[in-house]
């Protein structure tokens, strides 16, 4: 609709991925305001503002530092804080983009009825708070290491190239959950029963996912449900890529595919149910 | 001739009851995509908002859109803004379209205006340089040039208005499509918006608006359609078409209720007012319960008609609704030559209660076999009020209610008690004493 004077055609016909992928880029200025919109959903109605974007993932965290750390007292190689930031590093962007591209069409409904942009912006762009929280709890991460620097006079994240395989299983990681975001928007903006399944779900993974124990517990108790779960591979990369471990590139093959997979699905059945989608919301 | 916009049956299926269900297909994500409309249909019951409209609208052309709610106008004009999409049809146009299905859609509250405007541009899908080149006569357009560095939660409704207004006619669109928008704000906005599209299309632009402001549709638009049950219904020149909705829609209401309408007339006859008036013929606002009740009703006769009818609903204003209390209609009266008619209607004393009413006139022309009718533009509103006879001071007991018709009241003995039962009761009986 943006090219002057050129012909268009509307017909009753679904989008294709790269019709959705070609309009999206077309109009690329659009990720920007959603992902602004996105940010103030999270803080929107609070009077402690962007207080709370830094405090979420904190009051999350602390809990179970307390419970994993102080009270089961597992076995880590290193101080379990630094362990557990590590892992939460990863973990806590995946969770926040999977929750929020979900939300996509359904926290702009009113906008949706009155304007048309290409609808694949709205998952993608509220991926937004998963970066913001990289950041966030990426710092958090750096603290705490350099906390223990001082008292135990060790740094814990040697420099070394290994640790390029850390982003690459963030990436891993997190296009499995924008894939996962693509189905539950459309879900999500049908029916709320979708944002409850996605807590619930995200809660069992969690603890199925070595993040808050070590990896070993879980290969030498349960090795299946290890080798099933996608995030056990890029959860293992990123740590050990991080804090000095060995690092098995090779665990990232299947989630890799998996995030492959999902996400050219989840794209297909964006574009195929978003225009239908609309008319409902 | 060049069209803007050539639609060819459109139709716009809303599947009913999957509301919150949702239905997909695993197998729709590796085969061919279907088309909404056979997903729709197959899954059953709904309802057709649109029906198979055709319609070609030219280039330069200003097209308006009436009819009922739930016709379908909002619907066609969604479709066309590509936020809906149709079950079936085609529709090609050629240029930009700027769709404004709500003023200031997009903006952001703590925003300034000036930051405003470059992102509703991006939602329109202009481009920056454009909308750069185009930001000084936004500006003018919008009287804006002392605020628009505030963010736009300090706007007033007007400034709010005159600011997305302004965006949407300043980008050049080729198609404008408009809902119901030029019908907020007031009237010197109004004015100006309706300016705005006559220059637009004076360079070739077109416009689609939907209206229920019949004065806007016949002084701007080229042509106009009139849809009904998703059916385009009527299409033609303006005057035609609001004429043809004007004349169904007082006929169904006129059938239905008496309603007040935008017109008292129609090519035949005039309602030219009606009032309420006392004994002398003065005009009243409140009537007397005891007292006859006048209703006096002028009727202009413009062009020969068989015969002429009036008709008086009379309805009881409540807190919330009013409904009605009855309907009278006059025998038909048949002119015999044109010209200003008074007919004078009586409700006899007792009629009304202590109570408000309000009163809608209408009328009906007849020749030959087709009837022409007319709604009076106003209503009578009046009171009528009861007095304290001395009957009512010394029951204390008031007529309630809509209506109070003159009851007739008697007494005659149905059966009597004997003398002895009335005894047998006063003995046993304690509450009998």
């Amino acid at each position: 609709m943006s090219m002057n004077q050129a012909e268009w055609t509307i017909r009753p016909v679904m989008r294709t991925v790269s019709q959705s992928i070609v309009e999206a880029w077309q109009n690329r200025r659009l990720f920007g305001y959603f992902a602004r919109e996105c940010r103030k959903l999270v803080t929107r109605r609070t009077s402690l503002g962007n207080f709370w974007l830094v405090s979420r993932p904190v009051s999350h965290f602390l809990p179970h530092l307390l419970l994993f750390g102080y009270v089961l007292r597992f076995e880590t190689e290193m101080p379990f804080p630094v362990y557990f930031m590590a892992g939460m590093l990863m973990w806590y962007p995946f969770d926040q983009v999977w929750f929020w591209s979900s939300r996509g069409i359904d926290a702009n409904r009113k906008i949706l009825q009155k304007l048309y942009f290409p609808r694949i912006i709205l998952p993608v762009s509220h991926c937004i708070i998963g970066l913001i929280d990289i950041l966030i709890v990426g710092m958090l991460f750096i603290g705490t290491v350099f906390v223990f620097w001082i008292l135990t006079g060790y740094i814990y994240v040697p420099l070394r190239w290994e640790l390029l395989w850390a982003p690459l299983a963030m990436m891993v990681a997190l296009g499995l959950a924008l894939g996962l975001g693509l189905f539950f928007c459309v879900w999500a903006a049908h029916s709320r029963d979708a944002i409850f399944s996605i807590r619930i779900i995200l809660q069992a993974w969690y603890l199925l996912t070595p993040i808050a124990y070590p990896s070993d517990l879980l290969l030498a108790r349960a090795p299946l449900l290890a080798y099933v779960n996608p995030l056990f591979g890029p959860i293992s990369v990123f740590r050990d890529a991080l804090l000095g471990g060995e690092v098995h590139p090779l665990l990232l093959v299947y989630p890799a595919v998996l995030t492959t997979i999902v996400l050219l699905l989840g794209l297909r059945f964006f574009s195929l149910y978003e225009r239908d989608t609309i008319d409902m919301v | 001739m060049e069209y803007a916009i050539e639609i060819d049956g459109l139709s716009k299926f809303f599947p009913r009851g999957r509301g919150k269900k949702f239905s997909f297909r695993f197998r729709d994500l590796l085969s061919s995509p279907k088309s909404a409309s056979e997903l729709q249909e197959a899954s059953g019951e709904g309802t057709w908002a649109l029906r198979d409209v055709s319609l070609k609208i030219k280039k330069g052309e200003t097209l308006g859109i009436i009819g009922a709610n739930g016709a379908g106008k909002s619907t066609l004009l969604k479709i066309l803004a590509r936020v809906s999409s149709p079950t079936n049809g085609v529709i090609v146009g050629r240029g930009r379209v700027v769709s404004l299905l709500e003023l200031g859609m997009g903006f952001q509250a703590d925003l300034t205006g000036r930051e405003n405007v470059f992102l509703n541009a991006a939602l329109h899908g202009v481009s920056e340089r454009e909308i750069a080149d185009a930001f000084d006569r936004i500006v003018a357009f919008s009287e804006l040039e002392k605020s628009i560095d505030q963010p736009v939660k300090r706007y007033s409704t007007g400034m709010y208005l005159r600011l997305a207004f302004a965006i949407a006619i300043n980008v050049n669109p080729d198609i404008l499509i408009a809902d119901e928008v030029l019908a907020v704000g007031d009237i010197a906005f109004q004015r100006r918006c309706l300016d705005a599209v006559g220059e637009l299309q004076k360079r070739g632009g077109t416009t689609l608006f939907v209206s229920h402001d019949m004065n806007a549709v016949s002084s701007i638009c080229t042509s106009a359609i009139w849809l009904d049950l998703g059916r385009i219904h009527h299409s033609g020149s303006p005057q035609e078409v609001i004429d043809a909705y004007e004349r169904y829609v007082f006929a169904k209401a006129l059938n239905a209720d008496i309603r007040p309408g935008r017109v008292g007339r129609n090519s035949f006859l005039s309602i030219e007012n009606a009032r309420l008036i006392d004994e002398d013929g003065h005009e009243r606002s409140s009537v007397e319960v005891g007292k006859n009740v006048h209703f006096e009703i002028l009727v202009k006769i413009l062009s020969p008609i068989d015969s002429a009818y009036i008709g008086l609903d009379v309805t009881a204003v409540g807190k919330s609704e009013s409904f009605r209390v009855f309907r009278v209609f006059q025998p038909s009266f048949s002119p015999s030559q044109l010209g200003l008619y008074r007919c004078l209607c009586t409700i006899p004393y007792n009629y009304f209660a202590d109570h408000k009413y309000e009163v809608f006139v209408g009328a009906r022309a007849r020749v030959g076999e087709s009837e022409y009718p007319v709604v009076f533009a106003g209503s009578l509103r009046f009171r009528a009020y009861q007095v304290d006879t001395l009957e009512v001071q010394a029951t204390g007991q008031r007529s309630k209610g809509l209506v109070s018709p003159p009851a007739d009241w008697s007494w005659s003995v149905a059966q009597m008690r004997s003398v002895e039962n009335e005894l047998v009761c006063q003995s046993q009986d304690p509450e009998c004493q």
